[in-house]
């Protein structure tokens, strides 16, 4: 498989377990370099994804090829290229957090243990102690740790920030806009929308085991920008919205409402023709966007 | 493997520690226990002596007893049991022996108990008494051990004892080195790395038979030692002892193997651990009931502790490679399985 392709291709993926319904019929493409994230309510499906794709849950139907490589036959080949921090996970608790890494480094068949010293410095990891002595927050970095000592091309993580302190927080950011720079691939789940804002390329979000959307946070932040809402005097045909640039356009009368991802300039000379009882224009944030995933049935 | 002994070598120890004492108290205080293993003796048997001769269909007790002095003649009896003799017709018998004509049974020799009685200026008084068998204890006669033997010490020490707390031991470590990983999702990070599931097992049951193979080199160094130490250690004794110990290594195996499937199974610790001793103590009963229960011996050989026979090693010093070997093979098999069913399985979430 060519290396410009995704690194990261998910085609009609379902997993079910038994009844219930983990994520259904998905589709999906990490691009090399890119920091995807992942979001959704709670119960939507990241967690079953990510687990699918790291082989750790055999998929019911469909298709992951990670590398060009399949998600479970060639799943060996696979881990050894990627970092994975699970959103819930333990390590021996009776047993310092270098001893443990290190064990860790030697799966993944890898000498070097500098890089490991380095990021535990970086987020202030104390590798002496015993893992069951860390608290929650600590117990995190550890597992960042792992996920990256070992200089994977792809990381996946899910939920990585749980439990981080908010400088710590803007410190992990700040790694992983190095670690892009560095060509790294990565995929993150998150509930902190501010986070993904502030990180991501670009955006998944699910909701009740199916995808909703998938777009780039800057093309989203700019289309997001504003919602224009204007009432006429009599009622108004839709054509005259007719612009490029008008989104998600709802006519209902004399009330018009439009995303506006155009020159605002535009619009307003086209109703101007027309009598205007009222007009208001929102400033919409990406959090509301994201929130209407989380609260409106159905999503947008 | 290292991690696994550096999350278990406390546990090791103290087992060690714990069960060496114990068996080296027990060892320590069977000369005076064994006794109590003894048969009663039959009162003035060292004054008759028994000898049989095979004439096929039956056999012919020579007995044979010292004078007494004054003595006008003796009488035999005879009776299966000890306490009910009845006199035998061999009455006014002369000389200081006599001859007794047994039938055999489907036992061979049958239990034939006698007694020999003098008369003295009128007055019946006992010579002393003897059986065409040897005696055997109660407890021998309900175990089949003999256990005013040391080699019955060793016997008694393996089966119910070192053995089963063995046994015990080795499956909760075997349940619970694979299923600790499933707690807290230690899984989730250990199996994204580059490990094949397959390996990752085989690893663990490596490092498993290193910790039985350390287990069973100790049991029977602490059997041999504590013998040593109370001067009941004949040189013969050292390789059976030491065989005996090995020859548990393929059964522990295969309690290991399905301590192994049942944590990969259920992938939770308690109750894998609650499947392995439920293996391990229904083989425990199921060999009670066949050592104990006439006409179901046979159901022992269902079981793979029935195939750890100590008794032909520790008595008569044979063993069966076949047994060693199918036990082996088996727990093997075991172990396929427990990987099959690992590369199937989702893991818990
Ligand atoms: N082991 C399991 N057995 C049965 N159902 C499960 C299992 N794991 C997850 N589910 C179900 O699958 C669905 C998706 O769960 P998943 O954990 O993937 O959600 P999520 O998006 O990660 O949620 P959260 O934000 O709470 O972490 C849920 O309905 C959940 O109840
Ligand atoms: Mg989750």
């Amino acid at each position: 498989m060519t290396e410009n392709g995704p690194v990261i291709e998910i085609r009609g993926l379902t997993k079910n377990y038994g009844d219930v319904v983990g994520i259904k019929d998905l589709d999906l493409n990490i691009h090399r370099g890119e920091i995807m994230g992942f979001l959704g309510p709670n119960g939507a499906g990241k967690t079953t994804t990510i687990r699918t794709c790291l082989d750790l849950l055999q998929k019911t139907s469909g298709e992951v090829r990670i590398f060009g490589l399949d998600s479970h036959h060639d799943s060996i080949e696979i881990r050894r290229r990627i970092g994975y921090l699970p959103g819930d996970f333990g390590m021996y608790n009776d047993l310092p957090v270098r001893t443990i890494l290190r064990y860790l480094l030697s799966l993944s068949g890898y000498e070097d243990d500098g890089p490991m010293e380095e990021l535990a410095r970086r987020f202030a990891l104390d590798l002496d102690k015993r893992y069951g002595s860390l608290s929650k927050g600590n117990r995190q970095k550890a597992g960042i740790v792992q996920a990256f000592m070992a200089g994977q091309e792809l990381i996946i993580m899910d939920e990585p920030t749980a439990g981080l302190d908010p400088l710590m927080q803007q410190e992990f950011y700040e790694f992983l806009r190095e670690e892009r720079a560095e060509g790294k691939t990565i995929f993150m789940s998150s509930h902190i929308l501010a986070e993904v804002e502030e990180v991501c390329d670009r955006v998944a979000i699910i909701r009740d085991a199916e995808l909703q959307v998938v777009e780039r946070i800057d093309a989203l932040k700019e289309k997001m920008g504003k919602t224009l809402e204007i009432e006429f005097d009599k009622e108004i045909d839709p054509s005259v919205f007719d612009i490029r640039g008008v989104e998600g356009l709802e006519v209902d009368g004399r009330r018009a409402r439009m995303i506006i991802a155009c020159d605002l300039d535009q619009v307003v000379k086209r109703v101007s023709e027309h009598n205007i009882v009222n007009m208001s224009l929102e400033t919409f944030s990406l959090d509301q966007f994201f929130m209407t995933y989380y609260s409106r049935p159905g999503g947008g | 493997m290292l991690i696994e002994l550096r999350t278990n070598w406390k546990v090791l120890l103290t087992f060690l520690a714990v069960v060496s004492f114990l068996v080296a108290g027990m060892v320590a205080a069977w000369p005076s226990m064994g006794t109590a293993f003894q048969a009663d003796a039959l009162k003035g048997e060292e004054n008759v002596s028994v000898e049989l001769e095979d004439l096929g269909d039956t056999v012919k007790v020579h007995l044979q007893w010292s004078p007494v002095e004054g003595a006008d003649n003796y009488t035999l009896l005879a009776y299966p049991q000890p306490q009910m003799l009845v006199p035998e017709r061999a009455e006014g018998i002369d000389t200081e022996s006599a001859e007794h004509l047994l039938e055999k049974d489907e036992g061979g020799t049958p239990q034939m108990y006698f007694a020999v009685v003098a008369l003295v200026d009128g007055e019946r008084q006992l010579v002393g008494m003897a059986s065409s068998l040897e005696r055997t204890s109660v407890y021998e006669e309900t175990f089949g051990v003999n256990m005013s033997r040391v080699e019955g010490m060793a016997s008694f020490m393996w089966d119910l004892f070192w053995g089963l707390l063995m046994m015990l031991f080795l499956g909760y470590v075997a349940a619970s080195t694979v299923s600790r990983d499933f707690e807290e999702r230690k899984m989730d990070i250990i199996l994204s790395k580059p490990v094949s599931r397959r390996r990752y097992l085989l690893e663990k049951f490596a490092f498993l038979t290193a910790y039985t193979a350390l287990m069973l080199l100790v049991a029977g160094l602490v059997l041999v030692g504590s013998m040593a130490a109370i001067g009941e250690l004949s040189e013969g004794m050292v390789a059976p002892l030491l065989m005996s110990s090995l020859l548990a290594f393929p059964v522990v195996l295969l309690i290991m193997a399905v301590g192994t499937l049942a944590a990969v199974y259920v992938q939770d610790g308690r109750t894998a651990v609650g499947l392995v001793f439920l293996f391990v103590l229904l083989q425990v009963g199921i060999n009670l009931v066949a050592s104990m229960a006439e006409g179901l011996e046979h159901l022992s050989s269902y079981t793979a502790m029935g195939y750890w026979d100590l008794d032909a090693i520790l008595f008569d010093n044979v063993y069966s490679v076949g047994d060693f070997v199918l036990i082996a093979a088996a727990a093997l098999a075991v172990l396929a399985v427990a990987v099959l069913v690992f590369e199937r399985r989702d893991m818990a979430g």
